[in-house]
């Protein structure tokens, strides 16, 4: 992909949340979702993190191939526990970045 | 910061631009660590910094700009970066939905500007406080605090995308976007259908990561999704 197109999908990324933004406020007003959509949307967000965050640590290698992945996989899963026990995200991406540095050293 | 009296109301009105700014602070300061690291991943794809710099105004949702910065960088095709980063902004048609009567006596204008600054941070900062009901009052607040929200993303996006390229080789800058998500995700994972539906995603995602075009994302997301539809039958 072109550089061009790349910013250009990237801006288009900009315009799809603006979308999300005003639906409910200026497109279609309306105080309640419907019950079906509200369900499906509230397990969106952590099924499309999660999905990114698999693939981040897949890095596009196979299953079988995924042993060079570990500093990586180490990194996310000491950063998840620190999240878990403390909100914010600075320490806990310290933590994990030292921890993929460390792991990448040995 | 909540008001207590009707004197500390009319005060409270008086001063909600400087207090806006005032309750803006701290929350800068949590968001600027993943600005730099978005800043810095723009490189991989590579986007120029001052690009870079107007997309993160335009996206303004972190998780939903390194997912699009992510896929791109792994030669994701258009509708799998459009879709993953609808999906990932889901949660905002949720917030939109509940702030619709703050907007509702709004000037149009407003109606279609003044959601553009929606995230999660200012959602939990208007529904924090209980002396925005009137319309013009509110409108500041949310344009100050989202105004001031934007400009330090912008700043901290820019910053990263600077220093990003500065960096040692050696430096795990490739691990940063995973283990931002991770940091991102392990919050939200408070009872057990979330977590059910992350673990199904990331393992299916994991596994699909061969696939062309990013597809292994939306194939994770998917499988995430009918699992999540599926628990929540199993329960009523």
């Amino acid at each position: 992909m072109s550089g061009v197109a790349t910013v250009a999908v990237l801006l288009a990324s900009g315009v799809v949340s603006w979308l999300l933004r005003i639906a409910a406020i200026t497109l279609w007003p309306a105080p309640r979702l419907p019950a079906t959509v509200h369900r499906v949307l509230a397990h969106a967000a952590p099924a499309a993190i999660a999905a990114m965050l698999g693939a981040g640590i897949a890095g596009g290698a196979a299953v079988p191939d995924l042993a060079s992945r570990a500093p990586v996989l180490i990194g996310a899963l000491v950063t998840a526990a620190l999240a878990r026990w403390r909100r914010g995200l600075v320490l806990p991406v310290v933590a994990g970045l030292l921890a993929a540095w460390a792991i990448s050293a040995l | 910061m909540i008001p207590t009296s009707t004197t500390d109301a009319s005060r409270s009105r008086t001063h909600r631009g400087p207090g806006a700014l005032r309750d803006v602070v701290p929350v800068a300061l949590s968001i600027a660590p993943l600005g730099l690291v978005i800043g810095a991943t723009a490189r991989h794809v590579p986007v120029p910094p001052a690009a870079n710099a107007v997309v993160a105004a335009g996206v303004f949702a972190g998780a939903a700009h390194l997912a699009a910065l992510t896929a791109l960088a792994a030669g994701a095709g258009v509708l799998t970066v459009l879709g993953t980063v609808a999906l990932i902004n889901a949660r905002l048609l949720l917030y939109s939905a509940a702030l619709e009567p703050r907007f509702r006596h709004q000037p149009t204008w407003f109606r279609w500007l003044g959601p553009a600054l929606l995230i999660d941070q200012t959602y939990l900062m208007v529904t924090a406080r209980d002396d925005l009901d009137d319309a013009a009052g509110f409108r500041r607040y949310w344009s100050v605090a989202g105004g001031a929200l934007v400009a330090a993303w912008v700043c901290a996006v820019g910053l990263g995308s600077v220093l990003g390229p500065l960096l040692p080789p050696g430096t795990p800058l490739a691990a940063a976007a995973v283990v931002v998500l991770a940091g991102m995700l392990a919050p939200r994972l408070t009872t057990a259908r979330p977590v059910a539906v992350a673990l199904t995603a990331l393992l299916v995602a994991v596994v699909a990561a061969p696939l062309p075009g990013g597809l292994g994302v939306i194939v994770g997301i998917g499988a995430g999704l009918v699992v999540g539809v599926l628990l929540d039958r199993g329960r009523r």
